[in-house]
């Protein structure tokens, strides 16, 4: 036989619980309640991939809650983008974006407009750099670029597909010195990296983590970057700026956006989640050692960011021609 | 001996508990998704890094390797037993390793598999082991046209693939061909997308395959109900018996050879060597009409090299940072998420980690081995299942596999596109695996080629004016020779014996 005592807890337990599911009917739902998806827009083992890994132990513990990384890979990235900016607008989806997220929009015929997502936070800038081979004959930009002029059409420049980021970046380096190179396209930054390697092409742009291990390796000659200053892991080398043409190398930035719409709230948290991560010293660590500039931009800035960023890519775009070709 | 004194410290780091556990486990986890069609090594090892985080890179490396090569070991055994390819390097072993389980001869069809992979396995991780360096080096002579010159020696093989009519096989490669084009090109051209999206990178390989063989294959088995009586002959042997392995054991070394050159060259290169290794032992067999019709040669060849293929996949990305597969790339990643810099320092500033892994793979092909040779008795026995079970069932894996694979309902759509096609090619006596071989090759091919010619500014002496490239090509063209006049030899003596006949 139950005691009075007992009847008693059993009772205050029911009204209790049933109080709870109430409130919880009634008060905003826990965020998050599930895993929020990061869409990577390309294959695994890309950068994009590598950077979602890397934030996500750290974003994890700050929201208190779990990631899915989900790769859609395809379109060169707009599949991934479309469906970011057509996920429902609850907070549980968000996407990486970099330059070719801007770059797309007049490269393909499905690319996204920057203004049809919300960026949240800018995570890591990585600058981009021309390289070429320890033996080439330039040692710095200005011979390299007089080598050109002398020679149109003589320098090899390795990319990673027409119309892709750092083939832009080439047309921005005829734009602004006036040579004409010979554009080898590959299918993605690792071949035209091996292609370099192996001697098949004289040059080529990307991003300093990519190219840091085989200059440290002296494989490789750093000869410009891309950013505003120099970058603390190969200090002797100058910028554009320096070199006195406009600085139109366009690295590698990621951006993690949501679909527009996503209650202010949740904007938020997922904000400050993103923030805390990014300052976590394993992340910095690990950026520092490849290269790239834990550089913060919250939601306020990034509207600008991109429309800065897309006009300096129209500018070329315009003054190369390039259209996607059905 | 230099080489020996860093064996030593690297089977010292293997050895200990943690890595030798981890190890299983990758290998472990590799032989499931081997398994499952679909679900590829890429997938899962990028699904499993973030399990590897709070663990020493050289762990994590170790157990991620043992996925990889732990997937070829169990990629055949779909591919014998219900002719769905686990993985695309197996897709050559649906065709001799299927007919052998209809005749009751799965066991030594699984048997050979796993041996022949452990050999391979092993023999790749030795030359692995002492020739890495000097093999990266030669990888990176292989610009665009020497690659071109390697995808056309791999064309002159197509008429090995397939059993039937030779301008069948041809037909049925230019149709490949064909596929292999659709997708944006390296210029930036649209081609045959019908502005959908997911065509943009190409037509999917995995869902194709699926298709091809597996949908296609439960298909045609629904016609033929009443036939069931061919896998209900007694199971004869669960392993391979003496004859088997007098047959396969030229297949094997062959076959690990090649797979080792391969695999070092860029490209979707366990495939192809599986592929090639097909092809080769079929040109020399003394009775090449055994071919596709249960034939453990072309198990144990093809089986040898993919696994193999494995080992040659490693050089570029432990001495040079070059990740020359999809595979690869997640690697390398994982390189890089743990803090270790994949480049031409990683043996000089890691050495822990270059040595620990080869070391592991020793180890590893031993557990795999030890592994898989039990689960042959439970794997023959699927085929008991009833097909009103077994159907279902394996539509049902090649479904959730063709999505898992990029998460994209076109790939859905592409496969059971393609499981039609399949099922009409059998009817009208086409054969898939030309189609396959021409349709991974043509991306490769035709990008080489547009490569060699834009630095060339559309000379096409390019080709020939390089020696490696040169030789390729004269390898092929004799090859070219060599079948036109074997054929005509063929032709004539059997027309010699009709005249005589009707004498």
């Amino acid at each position: 036989m139950k005691t009075r005592k007992q009847h008693m807890m059993m009772v205050a337990v029911w009204v209790t619980l049933s109080l709870l599911l109430t409130a919880n009917g009634f008060a905003q739902e826990k965020f998050p309640s599930r895993p929020i998806q990061f869409i990577i827009p390309w294959a695994p083992g890309g950068g994009g991939t590598v950077n979602a890994q890397a934030l996500q132990p750290h974003f994890e513990k700050a929201i208190g809650g779990s990631v899915q990384i989900i790769n859609k890979p395809g379109g060169g990235g707009t599949i991934a983008w479309n469906y970011v900016a057509n996920a429902a607008p609850d907070g549980y989806t968000v996407g990486v974006t970099n330059q070719s997220f801007i770059l797309t929009q007049y490269t393909t015929r499905t690319g996204v407009s920057f203004k049809k997502v919300d960026p949240i936070i800018m995570v890591i800038d990585m600058p981009a750099a021309l390289a070429v081979r320890t033996d080439a004959p330039w040692k710095n930009f200005k011979e390299y670029i007089g080598y050109a002029k002398a020679n149109p059409g003589k320098v090899q420049m390795g990319n990673s597909g027409m119309g892709a980021n750092y083939h832009v970046s080439a047309l921005g380096i005829e734009m602004v010195t006036g040579v004409k190179l010979t554009h080898v396209p590959f299918k993605g930054a690792g071949p035209s990296i091996t292609a370099l390697l192996g001697g098949h092409v004289d040059s080529a742009v990307s991003e300093l983590p990519t190219l840091l291990p085989y200059v440290e390796g002296k494989k490789f000659r750093l000869l410009v970057v891309g950013s505003p200053e120099r970058n603390p892991a190969v200090p002797d080398i100058p910028t554009m700026k320096e070199e006195g043409y406009e600085q139109i190398l366009i690295g590698a930035w990621y951006v993690w956006s949501a679909p527009k719409g996503v209650p202010k709230n949740r904007f938020q948290k997922l904000h400050d989640a993103f923030k805390a991560a990014m300052e976590a010293p394993e992340y910095r660590e690990l950026y520092r050692k490849l290269g790239g500039v834990a550089r913060y931009m919250g939601p306020q800035e990034l509207p600008a960011f991109y429309e800065q960023e897309d006009r300096a890519l129209k500018k070329i775009i315009d003054f190369s021609g390039f259209k996607p070709i059905e | 001996m230099e080489v020996f004194q860093n064996m030593v410290t690297g089977f010292a780091i293997a050895i200990t508990p943690m890595n030798l556990v981890l190890c299983l486990v990758g290998c472990f986890v590799g032989t499931l998704i081997g398994v499952l069609p679909g679900i590829g090594p890429a997938a899962t090892i990028a699904l499993l890094l973030p399990v590897t985080f709070n663990l020493p890179p050289a762990t994590a490396i170790i157990m991620l390797s043992g996925i990889f090569y732990g997937a070829m070991y169990g990629g055949s055994t779909t591919a014998i037993l219900v002719n769905i390819p686990g993985e695309a390097a197996s897709a050559i072993t649906c065709l001799d390793g299927y007919q052998m389980a209809r005749q009751g001869r799965a066991g030594p069809a699984l048997g050979i598999a796993a041996f022949g992979s452990f050999i391979a396995g092993t023999f790749g991780v030795f030359l692995l082991m002492l020739i890495a360096p000097p093999v990266a080096d030669m990888a990176l002579k292989f610009g665009p046209p020497e690659i071109f010159a390697v995808m056309v020696l791999g064309l002159t093989i197509l008429n090995y693939l397939s059993s039937g009519s030779l301008i069948k096989a041809f037909i049925i490669g230019l149709i490949g061909l064909f596929i292999g084009m659709i997708g944006i090109d390296i210029a930036g051209i649209y081609r045959f997308t019908f502005g959908i999206p997911d065509f943009y990178d190409g037509i999917g390989l995995v869902p194709v395959l699926m298709g091809l063989f597996g949908v296609a294959e439960v298909l045609l088995n629904l016609e033929q109900i009443v036939t069931r009586h061919i896998f209900e002959t007694r199971i004869k042997g669960l392993l391979p018996n003496r004859e088997d392995w007098k047959r396969s054991a030229m297949p094997i070394l062959r076959g690990s050879f090649i797979g080792f050159v391969m695999g070092v060259i860029p490209g979707p290169s366990n495939t192809i060597s599986s592929f090639v290794s097909y092809a080769m032992e079929k040109r020399l067999s003394k009775s090449p009409d055994r071919f596709g019709k249960g034939a453990i040669e072309g198990v144990a060849g093809p089986e040898s090299a993919n696994n193999s293929a494995c080992a040659g996949n490693f050089i570029p990305v432990l001495t040079l940072g070059i990740p020359t597969s999809a595979v690869m790339a997640v690697i390398v990643g994982a390189f890089i998420i743990h803090g270790v810099t994949p480049g031409p320092l990683l043996i000089k500033n890691n050495p822990d980690i270059f040595w620990g892994t080869i070391a592991s793979m020793y180890i590893g092909n031993i557990m795999l081995l030890i592994l898989n040779l039990p689960l042959i008795g439970i794997w023959v026995r699927v085929l008991k299942v009833p097909y009103g079970i077994l159907f279902p069932l394996i539509l049902l894996f090649c479904f959730v596999g063709a999505y898992a694979n990029n998460n994209s309902l076109a790939e859905l759509n592409v496969m059971i596109f393609f499981g039609l096609v399949g099922y009409l090619m059998k009817k009208t006596g086409f054969e898939p695996a030309p189609l396959v071989m021409a349709y991974i090759l043509c991306p490769f091919l035709e990008e080489a080629f547009r490569q060699s010619l834009i630095k060339s500014h559309g000379d096409f002496s390019i080709f020939i004016k390089r020696p490696i490239s040169a030789t390729i090509l004269a390898i092929a063209a004799g090859i070219i020779v060599l079948n036109v006049f074997s054929g005509v030899k063929q032709r004539r003596k059997s027309l010699l014996e009709k005249i005589k006949e009707e004498d």
